[in-house]
Parts: C-alpha cells; structure tokens; sequence
C-alpha cells in the first residue's frame, strides 16, 4: 500500500517535470533554433530536413554582419537611449511620486484626478501629433527625440508613489522634530527606502526602451541613427535570401538584454507582480 | 510660523512635481487633446493644416479598407482567451516548490524581455514555407501530403487565409511568460485549504479548477484581459515585420501607419481614425469589466 502510495508520488513528480520541460522546449525552443541557424555556414542552412545542431558551428556570419552593417554603432545608439532615458525617468518620476505620496498642498488632488484620468485614456493617436512636436523641437532623427517622449511616466509615478506610502509616519515624524529640513527628510529617510521599487522601475523602463520598435521607426529614418531593434528590421529586410546573416542579427540583438534580465530578475518580477495585485 | 512651513512645503511639492509634468504636458495630455483637434483639419506637414470639420469622419465612415482593418484588430482579440487560459495552467503548473522550478520560471519569461522584432524574425524563419523547422515537423508527423490534413506544404505568411493567424500565435507565445507571473503572484494569495477541502469534497482536478481556482482569479482575469485586449487591438511591431504590407493582415494600426508614416501622410486623417480605435478599445475594456466584475475573495 505505502510502496503504490510513494510510486504514484514519484509518478506525478514524473508528469509535472516532463510538462515543464514540454513547455520550456516550446518557449526557448525558437531562440535555440535563431541560435542554431546563425551558427551554421551556407551549406547546412537549406537542407531538408533541418539540420538542429550546426556541423560544425561557425562564427562567420557574425563576422560577416559585423562588417556588413554598423552593428556596434546600432548598439551604441540603443545603449544610449535605454540607459539615458532610463535615468532620466528614474529621476522625473521618482521625484514627482513624492510629494503625491506624502506631503499635503493645494491642488494635490486635481493631480491626482488629471493623471488617473490621463493614465486610463487610450493614446492610439498621440504618435502623429508627438511627431509633429518632435519636429518643431527639432528632435526628429535624434536619438534623444526617442527617449524624451518616454521619460515621465503616469505608471512610474504611480509605482513609486506606492512605495513611499508604505513608509511608517513615524520615521518622518521624529525626523522632522529633530528639525530636518523638507529635502533632508527626502533624501535621507525617504529616498533609500524606496530603491528597490527604483530599481524595479529601472529595468522595466530599460528592457521597454531597449525592445522599443514602433516609436523609433517613426522619429528615425537615418540608417546610422538606427536602434538595435530598427536594424534588426533593416537586416530582415535587406538579405531576405540570408536567413543566416538576420539570425545572427537576432541573436546579436537579444544578448544584451539576456543578460540584463538574468542579473536583475529578482527586480523585475516583484515589479511585475506587485504592480497587478493591490 | 506654521504658514511658512505650509508655503514653503507647497513650494517644495511643486518644484519636485514640475519635471514630470512639463513632460507630461508636452508627450501626453496635449496630444490627447490636440489630436481631437488634428482630426477636423487636413494636414500633410509640408502645407499648412485646413479646417475641414466632421469631414475626415465622413471619409472614414466610407472608407471600407479603414474597416476591414479594424475588423481584422478586432479577430485579433481571439488571442486574448487562450492567453489567459492558456498562463493560468502555466501558472498552476509552475506554482510548486521543486527542485529547479525558478529556471523554468524564468526560461518561460524570456520571450517577453526579448523585442518584438527578434521574436518576429525568428517566427518568421520557422514559418518558412519551403525550409522552415514547423512544415519540417508537420511532414515528419506525417500531416503533410496527398490527402492529409495539409495538401501542399502550408505557406503560413503568404497565404491570406493564414498569415493573420499565424501571426495571433506568435503573439500569444509572447505573451504566456507575462500573465503566468502575474497570475502566480495572484496564486499565492487563494488560501490552499478551499482547494483542499473541495478535493476531500471529492471533486476531481478540473471542478477545483473551474469552479474554484479561475472564480477566485477573476480581479486578475479582469485586469490581465484589459491590457491584452487594449495590446491585440493595437497589434502593430510583430504584424509589420511578420507580414510586412499584405493586405490580409492590415490592422487598423498598420492601416494608420500606411496613411502617415508609411507613405500617406494625412495626420487629420490618421488622427480621426485613431480616435475611432480609441473607443472602440474603451469599448471592449467595458465589456471586459462587464464580464468580470464579481468574483475574486470577497466572494466567499
């Protein structure tokens, strides 16, 4: 009875595993097969039926991509813009989300009123008309001009905010009895207690800025000026023939942010689930 | 003394306020208003825009492949469903401590950090018709063929009856990662003894599932639906790189894209039609709060 009992445990073990390993072939299975094409020369790519692993693998079309197209110049203009318009949201938002979090003045609740309403509007038109701003700020075809609409945030706000509403009054009372100034109790009482929401903030507004594909295509159309994201499209489209060469495209392109969401994960899924669960 | 204080934390508030919201007032709440505005005049950019009224609206009443896109961004909301049904059992599944469950956890969370173009270019390649690994499965399991299931190999991105759908699925495989975390996080907080109990009940697996675990999940079902319906209906980066301007995947936004950037260049056009896409995603954002609505812990 206890032996069928642990077998049908082990059993179900069994099951789960391979399910998750089921779905997991069926969620990285693509980035193994991109992986997979971008490392196999010309022969091996159009063979029937597709060959899975690559013999023997090969960095050529790597090197060749590199040579074809300004990949580090691409790469430098997407690290410019995520980590730029990242710390400036970071410092827009943050402070914005204070004083609606904890300080009492007049007209604090129409703000609040005109950012919720604002936040819950849908915005499928405001691209034309961001553009025609852009253009008379002389923004247009700059890398800048692809972060700035970006960069106060009503979601950031309103994340921040939250986190300095869990803060205990007391910490600021005694604070302010000692005869701390405004920005003192801020900087130091206010501030370090809420970095981990900060960085959460952080490394969503950076993997969104660094993905960002439709805003970029509008504000672009200089070749150098290109983000990753753009010149992965211009790869696709210029060696339709080359599966190879825009795989390899690919892969160069997702690394990056592999990386970075493996480092920060911790960071990146309480964001998620805390912003989703009051 | 206590004034001071008063006026010089309004001060201190606002100085802290004001970046946001200069920003905010140029990137947000003046295009929402200005494009209101945008949507009774005529304007290319290089002329100076004309007054024309409801005319644009007009246009666009008549114009049927304005329509035909917005009948497609709307089959695309098929998408939404399966998504959540589909993470909901992700979740389930991944809701457990094993040995090695935070790496498929997060293995199952990749395709959401990656951009929409990597994972459209990739889809792409396996769609392929001629060399791609999906019509390599389909004939290895034998579906393709004389008399199978499939004739001819299927040309998944050129073919108009299939290219839309195609292009569904690779949204939805994006999107699985992400509600699966969310619906996790809600996971936790059901209390472990309501399924229990309904199991000592003798109620099999799936009337815990049906009759419990989703009524309880409904708040999260409601939110995660609202923001898959407002993305399907907005469908633009995978659309464009997957099927590029075929006319059986134009969406209403790819259709807004063509009439400006993509050549058109009428913005008083583009913005009345954007309006229209407006409300009908506050439209279905009603109807998901409509269905959604009771539910959740207070229930029981």
């Amino acid at each position: 009875m206890l032996f069928f009992k642990s077998f049908y445990k082990l059993l179900k073990v069994l099951i789960i595993y391979l399910l998750l390993i089921f779905v997991c072939i069926f969620m990285i299975g693509p980035f193994l097969w991109m992986l997979s094409t971008a490392l196999k020369t010309s022969g091996n790519v159009y063979t029937w039926p597709p060959q899975l692993i690559p013999k023997p693998p090969s960095l050529q079309n790597f090197i060749e991509i590199w040579k074809l197209v300004p990949l580090s110049r691409w790469t430098l203009n997407s690290a410019y813009v995520a980590i730029l318009g990242t710390f400036l949201n970071i410092i827009v938002n943050t402070l914005a989300a204070y004083p609606l979090a904890r300080l009492n003045f007049p007209g604090k609740n129409l703000i609040m009123i005109l950012l919720v309403t604002f936040y819950m509007l849908p915005h499928t038109a405001n691209f034309i008309v961001n553009y025609l701003t852009l253009k008379s700020l002389h923004l247009t075809n700059t890398l800048n001009g692809v972060f700035i609409t970006g960069i106060a945030n009503i979601f950031g706000i309103f994340m921040i905010r939250q986190a300095y509403l869990a803060i205990p009054k007391e910490l600021e009372e005694s604070a302010r009895l000692d005869g701390a100034s405004e920005f003192t109790i801020w900087r130091k009482i206010m501030l370090p207690l809420v970095l981990p929401s900060i960085a959460t903030l952080g490394i969503f507004t950076f993997v969104g800025y660094w993905n960002e594909f439709f805003w970029p295509l509008i504000v672009i159309n200089k070749y150098e000026k290109y983000t990753l994201a753009l010149g992965l499209k211009y790869l696709d489209s210029q060696f339709v023939a080359n599966t190879r060469y825009v795989m390899a495209g690919g892969v160069f392109s997702i690394i990056p942010i592999i990386i970075i969401f493996l480092f920060a994960q911790r960071y990146y899924i309480t964001g998620l689930t805390s912003g989703a669960i009051k | 003394m206590i004034k001071r204080d008063r006026i010089y934390q309004t001060i201190f508030a606002y100085v802290f306020i004001l970046p946001a919201f200069i920003l905010l007032g140029i990137f947000l709440f003046y295009p929402t208003i200005y494009s209101l505005i945008l949507s009774l005049f005529n304007y290319n950019i290089i002329s100076p825009p004309t007054f024309v009224g409801l005319k644009n609206f007009q246009k666009v009443f008549s114009d049927r492949d304005f329509w035909e896109a917005l009948g497609r961004s709307i089959t695309y909301l098929l998408v939404v469903p399966p998504i959540q049904f589909v993470s909901i059992l992700m979740a389930i599944l991944v809701n457990r401590e094993l040995r090695g469950i935070s790496f498929f956890r997060l293995s199952y969370y990749i395709p959401v950090v990656t951009s929409t173009v990597a994972v459209a270019v990739v889809w792409k390649w396996i769609y392929d018709g001629d060399y791609g690994l999906l019509n390599a499965i389909l004939s290895l399991l034998g579906l393709i063929g004389e008399g199978k299931i499939f004739p001819s190999r299927p040309l998944w991105l050129s073919d108009p009856s299939l290219v839309l759908p195609s292009v569904m699925f690779v949204t939805f495989w994006k999107g699985l990662g992400f509600y699966m975390m969310i619906y996790l996080a809600s996971l936790k907080n059901i209390p472990v003894e309501l399924e229990e109990s309904a199991l000592i009940d003798g109620a099999n697996r799936w009337q815990v599932l049906f009759k419990i675990t989703i009524p309880m999940l409904r708040p999260t079902i409601l939110f995660c639906s609202v923001i898959s319906s407002m993305s399907a209906l907005r469908v633009f980066d995978e659309v464009y790189v997957m099927a590029g301007s075929q006319k059986a995947a134009t969406t209403a936004s790819i259709y807004i894209y063509n009439t400006t950037f993509g050549g058109g260049f009428s913005f008083g056009y583009a913005a009345s039609m954007g309006l229209i896409l407006a409300l009908v995603s506050m439209l279905f954002v009603f109807i998901n709060i409509k269905v959604f609505r009771k539910g959740g812990i207070e229930q029981y």
